[in-house]
């Protein structure tokens, strides 16, 4: 991320928009900077990424790389708030483009009609101050993993099942990673999965929070823990996390900061 | 000793309930509790935690009170002592 004397400068138009969550405590004008210096790569823009990328286009990111393949069907509607009936069967990247740029005409916007997978991975992360990662596929989420392990950057890692969700930021030798907490798919998991789309907002909207605090610094992120969250009994419980040493992924990554 | 098994997310539908308890000597490892539980539910269940080598799957997390532990790891349980089973989602 920039340096602060390398920040973007707010202007007049940016002031009047994000005025109120400049009143945040420790927002402020440096923090606004802050976001409008950043970039964010979202892996999905289904019914969680799509409302993380709505999120973070209103709070002011300045710039989101998107990559999702395919064509909106009629399923994909209880969820995937940046897609309309009107455009069934058309791209679900260019809908989510018309979409936030509707709400945020200065976003810069990096659209990929494909998803994350080992040959694009590196390259999309590369592009990316942070990675928040919404993929319904373990093949997907590891090949995330991998590079950002690869390149040093931070990962939200976010997920939903049925009632619950799952949250944690990745920090790459610092925390567990993915590979470390599972480095198999769990055998059970299914490329459909039973979903409401206030359970994907939720986690969405706490993935983007994570994103807001790694970049303006404030507050306490969930680094070297998990959310865990039933929505259907409303319990919340963050359990802590540990690195795997031996992990194949990140294993080889000297403790930079070592976990109490 | 007895020890509470939590069971979250597809493990649980697996399982077909939320809670259960095993009976196990104070000496039991993680791994032996992990086979016990299994011993004591549904068909599911069981291939949810063990692999095809009726070892405990890579991919099971297991966590004691709320902390991550290895499954291989010794740990000193007490009686009413809380194991949660669980793996990762990837519902996006």
């Amino acid at each position: 991320m920039s340096e602060v004397g390398e920040l973007p400068q707010l202007d007049e138009s940016d002031r009047s928009i994000y005025q109120w969550q400049m009143w945040a405590d420790g927002i402020g004008e440096m923090g606004q900077r802050k976001l409008k210096a950043s970039s964010v790569l979202i892996s999905r823009i289904g019914g969680v990424g799509g409302t993380v990328a709505y999120q973070l286009a209103a709070a002011g990111v300045g710039k989101l790389i998107l990559a999702h393949a395919g064509d909106i069907k009629p399923s994909d509607l209880n969820r995937q708030l940046l897609m309309t009936h009107d455009r069934i069967g058309q791209s679900r990247i260019e809908s989510a483009k018309v979409r936030l740029l509707s709400l945020n005409p200065r976003l810069n916007l990096e659209i990929r009609n494909e998803n994350v997978n080992g040959r694009n991975a590196e390259e999309l992360v590369s592009k990316a101050d942070i990675v928040v990662d919404c993929a319904p596929l373990f093949e997907e989420r590891f090949a995330m993993n991998r590079a950002i392990v690869r390149q040093g950057k931070p990962m939200v890692e976010c997920a939903m099942y049925e009632f619950e969700g799952s949250l944690t930021t990745i920090l790459p030798g610092t925390t567990a990673c993915l590979a470390c907490l599972s480095p198999d798919p769990p055998a059970a998991w299914r490329r459909e999965f039973p979903v409401l789309g206030a359970v994907a907002g939720t986690v969405a909207c706490l993935a983007a929070m994570e994103v807001i605090k790694l970049i303006t610094g404030v507050g306490e992120t969930l680094a070297g823990s998990m959310l865990t969250m039933d929505l259907g009994s409303m319990t919340f419980i963050r359990r802590k996390l540990h690195r795997n040493l031996n992990c194949g992924v990140c294993g080889n990554l000297a403790n930079c900061s070592p976990e109490a | 000793m007895i020890v509470s098994i939590r069971f979250d997310s597809q493990v649980r539908r697996l399982a077909g309930c939320s809670h259960t308890t095993v009976d196990v000597d104070e000496a039991a490892t993680l791994i032996q509790i992990i086979e016990r539980v299994a011993d004591q539910g549904t068909e599911s269940l069981r291939t949810a935690l063990l692999d095809e080598a009726q070892v405990p799957r890579s991919s099971l997390l297991v966590f004691l009170n709320d902390e991550l532990v290895a499954k291989d790891q010794l740990v000193a349980l007490r009686d009413g002592a809380e194991l949660t089973l669980t793996t990762l989602i990837s519902g996006g």
